[in-house]
């Protein structure tokens, strides 16, 4: 059909608008089916209570005792994860950092494998010990690492939560 | 004093015997845990590849994590069980991950295509539709 004619039909402005906006649908359609499913991969590692609530974190310990947690990792990758969570006892100047992991030797490993988009909650129980004169402030370290199946070994992710727990000789 | 001899010699030379016996013993459960977490590993390199062909892989991610569950509380039988059926899922997954990720590929060009065609049949269709609805609503007017 001729310009002219759509012209007698319907007016030229009202049909570049329509048109226009059919174009803006039409590429915005487009752009959502071929966008990446995973556009920042990225994974989560959370401390939580023994309740698995945050907030309300035990403060202090006594030397050689037990304590109850829980902790909660996510999968956000855009594929199936195999991790660790590798809970090490340090102090302030042990703590890791975003590329490096605490020197201090693992105490305790929990591994696992995610889902794309999935995450878990585990609870856990966890020795608390100081080989420092007491009282002591000690920081309880949970590392995340996963498989690299590239590399074909565990890499730190640079993710990391750290609780401080002052440790006593016997709590009241 | 004789028989207390007799019986800490007796110790003495069972000493190799039992040192070998659970050397023996020891070393296949080593290795088969160390070859279990292995197998997890290889596993997860299918299981990216599956997932990256559209794969649904959540019952072998499901069956993975159970057997590094089991094989974290010690329970090596069960672990390898769970290992055996995710490798067995795996195999037949990979059968259909190529027809899959066509079948997902054909279903993306498809849409990619209805999408792009939006504004041609937006020019094309727009006024004829226009007209049609337009005489359909005007058809009992008389032109005086």
């Amino acid at each position: 059909m001729d310009c002219w004619v759509i012209g007698l039909i319907i007016d030229e402005e009202v049909f570049a608008v329509m048109l226009a906006i059919s174009v803006v649908a039409s590429t915005v359609g487009i752009a959502v089916v071929l966008r990446p499913e995973t556009v920042e991969p990225f994974t989560a590692i959370g401390l939580l209570n023994e309740d698995c609530r945050i907030g309300d974190y035990p403060t202090a310990a006594s030397n050689n005792s037990f304590l109850n947690l829980c902790i909660f990792v996510l999968n956000h990758m855009g594929k199936p994860v195999y991790y660790r969570v590798i809970y090490k006892i340090g102090d302030r100047e042990t703590i890791p950092t975003n590329t490096t992991p605490s020197l201090r030797e693992p105490v305790l490993t929990w591994m696992g494998v995610l889902g794309d988009k999935q995450n878990t909650t585990k609870p856990i129980e966890i020795p608390v010990y100081t080989l420092e004169p007491l009282p002591s402030t000690v920081a309880l370290i949970f590392e995340l690492w996963l498989y690299d199946t590239e590399l074909a070994q565990w890499i730190y992710t640079g993710r990391w939560v750290h609780l401080y727990m002052n440790i006593t000789p016997l709590l009241p | 004093m004789n028989a207390a001899v007799l019986k800490v010699n007796r110790f003495a030379a069972l000493m190799p015997v039992t040192l070998i016996a659970l050397l023996t013993t020891s070393i296949p459960i080593i290795l088969a845990q160390g070859d279990m977490l292995r197998e997890v590993e290889s596993i997860m390199k299918d299981l990216e590849y599956l997932h990256s062909r559209g794969v649904d892989v959540g019952p072998v991610v499901d069956l993975l994590n159970k057997a590094v569950s089991e094989y974290s509380n010690g329970s090596f039988e069960k672990a390898y069980g769970y290992i055996e059926e995710a490798r067995r899922r795996v195999e037949s997954l990979k059968m259909e991950a190529e027809s899959t990720y066509i079948k997902i590929m054909v279903v993306k060009a498809v849409t990619v295509a209805s999408l792009a065609s939006i504004p041609l049949l937006t020019y094309f269709m727009l006024p004829r539709l226009y007209l049609y609805l337009w005489f359909k609503l005007h058809r009992k007017w008389i032109v005086g």
